[in-house]
């Protein structure tokens, strides 16, 4: 029995070795760095249509209430939508700081940086311990507070002539680099998670808030036309829907003809409208998604077994699409709901 | 321990639901309104709702207050209501007491459970 529990300690060392002593290849490094890169730029892109969407809420709630008789938004409204924008704008300056530490990850497995320390690091951890600290949103002197200061930029490093030992150490640097990024894509997976419920609370608010615009603008004015919606259901057979007939001849029609049309169109608002909040729901999971499996990814690099970003590349095409979307807009003249404005 | 995660999904929900109800509802309701008074009432309550609403959403919300729960019950009770009233219209008086029995409760809620 005593050589057998000797055996099986060896092997316990020697696996406990090996695992320790795995090899960190740099080229799966650089290619998760960029692919993560990617990711966070995709859902900094998310946040940023957010922080976007609102101001067209407060405007749009500014024209409803001409249009509707409601009341404009109070001062306390503004300040609260104000300071949202605010929380919003810092989180996507915190994942703006987490892809410069990419970026020092990507230079040190490329040998341009030697010490794992970050300056970047300390940075990130300081404004991740501070998010529970976000902005009061109780309207006072300091309402509405300016936006935070724009990221500074950090001052290039002097490239040292790497040491004869750097091929014997790389590998534990960027080990201990990568456990450092798993670390923050960690605890900001978690504030993602606590706060999903909120963003998709925003987007709703900002879709409903459309619609109702689109509603009005359709029901009490006349101003919309359904081109956008009819659009695609006779373009594949070769017609186009004519704006110019449609205003003529919508007079001309019998008045069950026009409340059907009416009908028909704010059936397809409604339903466009839940399309986007489903849509909205669905990608934010999706964020959630991509950085736990950034997660396992460095977990993977870091036991030196071999990195598959597929999985990485599947959630994120779709959420690139979107964020340049979102960057661009809705195309000039239509609402988000799929109406153009006559 | 105070579950922040919980509460901001459901006092959210609800605040926004009371939110949503008077806005789908404002272009009915004051048509509806027999006069100025409940017409103006009508306005300062869909303001107030959503001042509640994006006040909520602005501080995050958290349970660990057990009145806040009570007052959490009554508002989702409150909603059930006004769901009710607000499918045939026909007493816009009754509707209008309880939009503002719910946007108090929201209100409430927005002041106590935030953090």
């Amino acid at each position: 029995m005593r050589p057998r529990r000797w055996w099986l300690l060896c092997a316990g060392l020697w696996l406990s070795w090996l695992s320790g002593c795995a090899t960190v290849n740099p080229q799966s490094t650089v290619r998760l760095a960029r692919e993560a890169q990617l990711t966070t730029h995709a859902i900094s892109e998310s946040l940023e249509g957010t922080r976007r969407v609102l101001t067209t809420y407060a405007e749009g709630q500014l024209l409803h209430a001409k249009l509707s008789g409601r009341d404009p938004l109070a001062p306390t409204t503004l300040c609260s939508i104000r300071a949202v924008q605010r929380s919003l704008r810092m989180r996507v300056v915190l994942l703006r700081k987490l892809s410069l530490l990419y970026d020092r990850l990507v230079e040190q497995a490329q040998l341009n940086a030697l010490d794992a320390e970050a300056p970047i690091y300390d940075e990130l951890l300081h404004d991740l311990a501070s998010y529970e600290r976000l902005p009061e949103s109780s309207p006072g002197p300091t309402c509405p507070d300016p936006d935070p200061q724009p990221l500074r930029v950090a001052v290039p490093h002097v490239v040292k002539k790497p040491p004869l030992t750097l091929g014997f150490s790389r590998s534990a640097s960027l080990r201990r680099s990568s456990a450092q990024v798993r670390v923050v894509l960690e605890k900001i997976l978690l504030l993602w998670q606590t706060e999903q419920e909120i963003y998709l609370a925003i987007s709703r608010q900002a879709v409903q808030s459309q619609k109702l615009v689109a509603k009005t603008l359709l029901t009490r004015f006349g101003m919309l036309t359904p081109a956008t919606l009819f659009a695609p259901q006779v373009a594949g057979l070769g017609l186009a829907f004519n704006e110019l007939a449609y205003a003529q001849q919508r007079e001309r029609l019998p008045k069950e003809q026009q409340a059907a049309l009416q009908e028909a169109v704010l059936t397809a608002l409604e339903e466009r409208a839940k399309r986007l909040i489903a849509d909205e729901e669905v990608r934010y999971v999706q964020h959630a998604d991509l950085l736990s499996e950034l997660m396992r990814l460095h977990q993977a690099l870091e036991l030196g077994q071999p990195v598959d970003l597929r999985q990485v590349a599947y959630y994120l095409v779709p959420l690139l699409g979107a964020a340049s979307q979102a960057v661009q807009g809705p195309s000039a003249g239509t609402c988000g709901c799929g109406c153009s404005v006559q | 321990m105070p579950n922040t995660d919980r509460a901001t999904k459901n006092y959210l929900a609800e605040i926004e639901q009371t939110y949503n109800l008077i806005e789908e509802n404002f272009d009915a309701l004051f048509e509806k309104a027999e006069d100025i008074a409940e017409r103006q009432a009508l306005r300062h309550l869909h303001s107030a709702a959503r001042d509640a609403y994006w006040g909520g959403v602005a501080a995050r919300l958290q349970d660990g207050n057990p009145f806040v729960q009570e007052i959490y019950v009554d508002l989702v009770r409150a909603n059930q209501e006004i769901k009710l009233l607000t499918a045939n219209l026909q007493n816009v008086g009754a509707l209008l007491t309880m939009l503002k029995q719910a946007v108090r409760l929201a209100g409430s809620i927005v002041t106590l459970a935030a953090l």
